[in-house]
């Protein structure tokens, strides 16, 4: 029995590793070799959905999903949140030793831009 | 009417502490213990202001602060209520409902944030066989932890793996550990709300001399198990992984090489605690600063 986070990894690269939106069917079989049946891509699929983490769109009466946002994007909220340079200083996290290097921090700034989503 | 001099001499009495643990270094010496006197002195602080606001008021109804306030609320006359008293216990329900609201927005905010960036790290993060921790693919050297994933709430990006040596990695991820078993997460949590709901540069300070002691008792601890060099080592690596400008809106950026410089030569200092008899009578000084203005709500005129 895999955890609810394991299943959302594996969809979620699934996702990233497709241009284009795609319907349950078609991640289904990406990870066919997971041996994962389709009821349970899809619940995952729609849950994620209302999490924020994938969008959900009705096309010729089958939903296409396809990923908020990319890989790098993610990784770089989660290192601006470390470094504490993400817009409301929530300081919900305390980092080793901040010293962030200048090119890097507009570097990390810069990818994630204005009018991304950030919410809970 | 004394008993509001003594809330008005125990509010002063923290703001001096305060005021005095920022400006001396000594409290360097001994951080648990310092941390220990800053939460007194935050909570003596708090009940003194409301309870001094509130006495004030509710004089005429001779009773305890509890007990005025609920019959002030409840309506009930009080023999010659001046309207100068009502307004001040006015503004002491004030206050308490403002620190409410502080706390509650704190404490949501804060989940918020964390909840998202937990969703993130399950997604982009991955275990890694040679180290206890989640690890997410980046070149800038972080480390830092995440309460509630147990061991896995220990973060670092490939940068730092690839920035430091064994050893360094071991004692950084001690350190991260220690702060996960010590919960400092809560204690940053009350100071993040007070730094929310009072004016912005005491608070401000304060919440910056606490995070630096969190950092400093996690220090020791890491110290213990793996002697203070490693830990010494990583923290001089990830000083010169970056030095550089200031990027928009962190503020205190600067005061971080600081940080990072005071802690390294207090690694290497190993000074001792100060003796058992000192530490006891500044532990006995904090619990009576925040119980006085306590006991005060309860007692009779």
């Amino acid at each position: 029995m895999r955890r609810l986070t394991d299943l959302e990894r594996v969809l979620m690269e699934a996702l990233w590793a497709r241009a284009e939106p795609a319907t349950a069917r078609d991640i289904a079989r990406d990870i066919a070799d997971r041996g994962l049946a389709y009821a349970t891509v899809k619940t995952v699929l729609d849950r994620m959905a209302v999490k924020g983490l994938v969008t959900r769109e009705l096309d010729d009466r089958a939903f296409r999903y396809a990923p908020v946002a990319s890989k790098e994007a993610y990784v770089t909220e989660l290192m601006l949140d470390a470094l504490d340079l993400a817009g409301d200083r929530s300081s919900a996290l305390t980092h080793f030793a901040r010293s962030v290097s200048g090119p890097d921090a507009s570097i990390l700034r810069q990818a994630l831009s204005p009018g991304s989503e950030r919410g809970g | 009417m004394i008993y509001f001099a003594h809330y008005l001499i125990t509010a002063a009495v923290c703001l001096a502490a305060g005021w005095l643990l920022t400006a001396d270094g000594r409290a360097h010496r001994w951080p648990r213990g310092a941390l220990i006197v800053w939460q007194a002195l935050s909570l003596g602080l708090v009940l003194s202001v409301t309870g001094a606001l509130l006495s004030a008021g509710l004089a005429p109804y001779r009773r305890g602060v509890v007990v005025s306030t609920v019959a002030f609320l409840g309506r009930r006359p009080a023999p010659a209520l001046q309207w100068w008293q009502a307004a001040l216990a006015m503004c002491g329900l004030a206050v308490t409902a403002w620190l409410l609201v502080a706390a509650i927005r704190a404490v949501s905010t804060v989940m918020r944030t964390r909840r998202r960036h937990r969703v993130l790290l399950s997604l982009v993060g991955r275990a890694d066989d040679a180290h206890p921790a989640t690890v997410i693919t980046h070149p800038a050297p972080v480390a830092y932890c995440l309460p509630g994933r147990g061991a896995r709430g220990v973060v670092l990006s490939t940068g730092t793996i690839e920035l430091l040596g064994h050893a360094e990695l071991r004692a950084v991820l001690a350190h991260e550990r220690s702060h996960l078993a010590e919960r400092h997460h809560l204690v940053l949590l009350a100071f993040d709300m007070l730094n929310r709901a009072l004016p912005a540069r005491p608070a401000a300070a304060a919440n910056t001399a606490v995070r630096t002691l969190i950092e400093m008792c996690a220090d020791d601890r890491a110290a213990r198990v793996h002697g203070p060099a490693p830990l010494v080592a990583a923290l001089e690596r990830f000083r010169t992984a970056g030095p550089g400008p200031v990027p928009p809106g962190t503020v205190a950026a600067a005061g971080d090489i600081a940080t990072i410089d005071a802690r390294i030569q207090r690694l290497r200092r190993a000074g001792r605690v100060p003796p058992l008899a000192l530490r006891s009578v500044i532990i006995a000084a904090a619990v009576v600063v925040a119980a006085t203005p306590a006991s005060f709500f309860v007692l009779p005129w």
